[in-house]
């Protein structure tokens, strides 16, 4: 693999969030959101990160647009660490994210048109405003929005879930980004939405040739979208390959169990989950910290953390007893 | 028999400068222990339906016509006081925002117990908190969350804490509105299964009320799908997932996405075109009339009525005749 068709990669990334107990503050625990994670997204490649909430998936997005400061590992930007660089605003404008709740981030004083195109004024790309305001119904026309005059011209509480979580990727694209992070897009919008945003972020990527990192807890939409999937447990990946791949054969015990709780319009029996409970942080080290709820947990998941090992080609698992 | 009977209910909000049909005619009926999924997009007018049962609307909701039939009298004539004996004890409600449904500054079984103590003032504490602790333990919770406050569980535990509020007074119709959504997908699978495991062990009946098909067939054993305040299907659950007939229950599957079923296609779209749809003030047509891939002109000065087509299957379109 050439280093520039890379356009992100993390290195041994980790963001622990401190927890201070006891009267002067002295006693320390950590909460290890992301915990040396490794991945890595290709130019024009649509990736997925799947998880649980609660296993880490958005705090990583955010730290890949450096929204929260990584305590320690690198992120690479086209080859360049940008942790402590002095060329942070060129690198937030070449990626941007969509949020889960579209309803909470827009400006509800602004209107669509001044929403959209702040990015714009913000970076110093637009002269006049006629300019803006061509690049805004270009946009619009762009993610599906019709009429583009007229949605312009109304604020957000007119505008309908589905219409604002396009509105956001409008506003995502209007800094013509090279990497779109998505987090959670359609999980607040209703079924017959969810594939319209869907389809309209497919496009997009297949169209504009950009990269897209798709968080989501689904992985139907995963599926959908992206070509690679990288499952999330408890701030580490446990398994990450082609989608295809990973659909055909899981091999952690946690994406069968992801899978497996994906419900169709198949009629089955709504039996046991091979999965206990919920995540529990467990964060002690040597310990795999699927054990808790793996079904398959032995002395040697509590003694001995796996690493993440290429059992195929391309397809890594951490896990002591993959493929049951 | 059925339980609950819901006849020709219309209701409506009133804003500052119009009016907006919530319901239309609405009939169905409920029987004992069954369960009955509600199927709509946002705006379909599934939580009015929910709200007018327990009725519970907004002020500046009016019902304008129809009866809701429970044990021989009609829930919404009756007083206040008269309903407040029904609430709860007959018919309880898990709402569909869990996350803001539980007071932020009360103990989980401080508030549970408030609920008890309403509907039965003469209970005392001791047997109240085992009361609690009983519905807490059917909702595959742990006895211990009496004494947490909400900010203390996750997403899954508040949406167990409410089922089990639900079931505190025993009641014979439980409505649950959305109760998954905003639940990551093993969450969701696993208070679906609960859900449907209470209905067995305790016998209610049920009320589902969702926008997401794949849940509502996994559950209900009859269903009914609306659309902008009407019903335009309703059948058993079998018979509908065999052969959907409205052009919206069909779009609805179509949209389905799967894992495994990677497909090189797109697949098809049922968006709502919300500009087309702002003129139903003077429309007589179908409901489904803007987006329907096969509507006609007849379906735009008429609005077709629900009627039988198969045993137990209903359809309001008039490709059914």
């Amino acid at each position: 693999m050439t280093l520039n068709n890379t356009i992100i990669e993390t290195l041994d990334l980790k963001k622990w969030y401190t927890i201070s107990r006891g009267i002067i503050r002295r006693q320390k625990s950590y909460v290890k959101a992301v915990d040396g994670v490794s991945i890595r997204i290709e130019k024009g490649e649509a990736v997925s990160l799947v998880g649980e909430s609660g296993s880490g998936k958005t705090t990583l997005g955010k730290l890949l647009l450096l929204l929260e400061e990584p305590t320690d590992g690198k992120i690479l930007f086209e080859g360049n660490n940008i942790i402590h660089n002095n060329r942070k605003k060129e690198f937030r404008r070449k990626v941007q994210m969509i949020f889960q709740n579209p309803y909470t981030s827009f400006d509800p004083r602004l209107n669509m048109f001044e929403n959209i195109t702040e990015p714009l004024v913000v970076h110093n790309l637009v002269n006049s405003y006629k300019e803006r305001f061509s690049i805004a119904i270009n946009l619009l026309s762009k993610v599906g929005l019709n009429p583009p005059e007229v949605i312009l011209s109304k604020y957000p509480h007119q505008l309908s879930g589905g219409q604002l979580q396009r509105a956001s990727i409008a506003r995502a694209l209007s800094l013509n980004p090279e990497l779109l992070v998505a987090d959670e897009p359609t999980s607040m919008l209703d079924a017959s939405l969810r594939i319209g945003v869907l389809n309209t972020l497919k496009s997009l990527q297949k169209e504009m040739k950009l990269s897209v990192l798709l968080i989501t807890h689904d992985l139907a939409a995963a599926s959908y979208l992206t070509s690679r999937v990288y499952v999330m447990y408890l701030g580490k990946i446990v398994e990450c390959g082609d989608t295809q791949d990973i659909i055909d054969h899981p091999l952690h015990p946690y994406t069968i169990a992801l899978m497996d709780a994906v419900l169709t319009t198949k009629i089955r029996n709504l039996g046991e989950l091979k999965i206990k409970g919920e995540l529990t942080p467990n964060y002690k080290d040597n310990v795999c910290r699927f054990s808790s709820r793996c079904p398959y947990a032995n002395e040697k998941c509590l003694t001995q953390e796996p690493k993440l090992v290429e059992l195929e080609k391309g397809h890594f698992v951490a896990c002591h007893y993959p493929s049951y | 028999m059925s339980l609950l009977e819901v006849c020709k209910v219309s209701v409506e909000y009133k804003t500052w400068n119009s009016k907006i049909e919530a319901l239309n005619d609405v009939s169905f009926s409920l029987s004992h222990n069954e369960i009955l999924g509600i199927l709509g997009e946002s705006g379909s007018g599934k939580s009015t339906l929910a709200l007018t049962i327990m009725k519970a609307l907004p002020k500046n909701a009016k019902v304008r016509n129809g009866k809701i039939i429970y044990k021989d009298k009609d829930l919404l004539n009756l007083s206040e006081s008269m309903l407040n004996s029904i609430r709860w004890k007959e018919i309880s409600i898990v709402p569909q925002n869990s996350m803001n449904s539980l007071s932020p500054v009360h103990k989980i079984g401080d508030q549970l117990y408030d609920i008890l103590k309403l509907h039965n003032p003469s209970i005392e504490k001791k047997e109240a908190l085992e009361i609690i602790k009983e519905k807490l333990t059917i909702s595959n919770l742990g006895e211990n969350i009496v004494d947490k406050y909400p900010h203390q569980l996750s997403g899954g535990m508040r949406q167990r804490v409410l089922i089990a509020t639900s079931l505190l007074c025993e009641p014979k119709i439980i409505l649950a509105d959305e109760p998954t959504t905003g639940l990551d997908v093993v969450t969701q699978y696993q208070i679906l299964k609960e859900l449907k495991e209470l209905q067995d062990k305790i016998k209610f009946s049920m009320i589902i009320i969702s926008h997401d098909i794949s849940v509502i067939v996994n559950i209900s054993q009859r269903v009914l799908v609306m659309y902008n305040g009407q019903v335009v299907e309703e059948g058993k659950t079998q018979s509908i997932l065999e052969e959907p007939m409205h052009p919206y229950t069909k779009a609805l599957f179509e949209v389905q996405l799967m894992v495994g079923r990677i497909k090189k296609e797109d697949l098809k779209i049922v968006e709502k075109q919300d500009n087309k749809i702002q003129n139903f003030e003077n429309f007589s047509g179908c409901v489904f009339y803007f987006r329907c891939p096969f509507a006609t002109q007849r379906c735009k000065n008429e609005n077709p009525r629900l009627t039988k087509v198969k045993n137990e299957h209903s359809v309001a379109c008039f490709l059914y005749g």
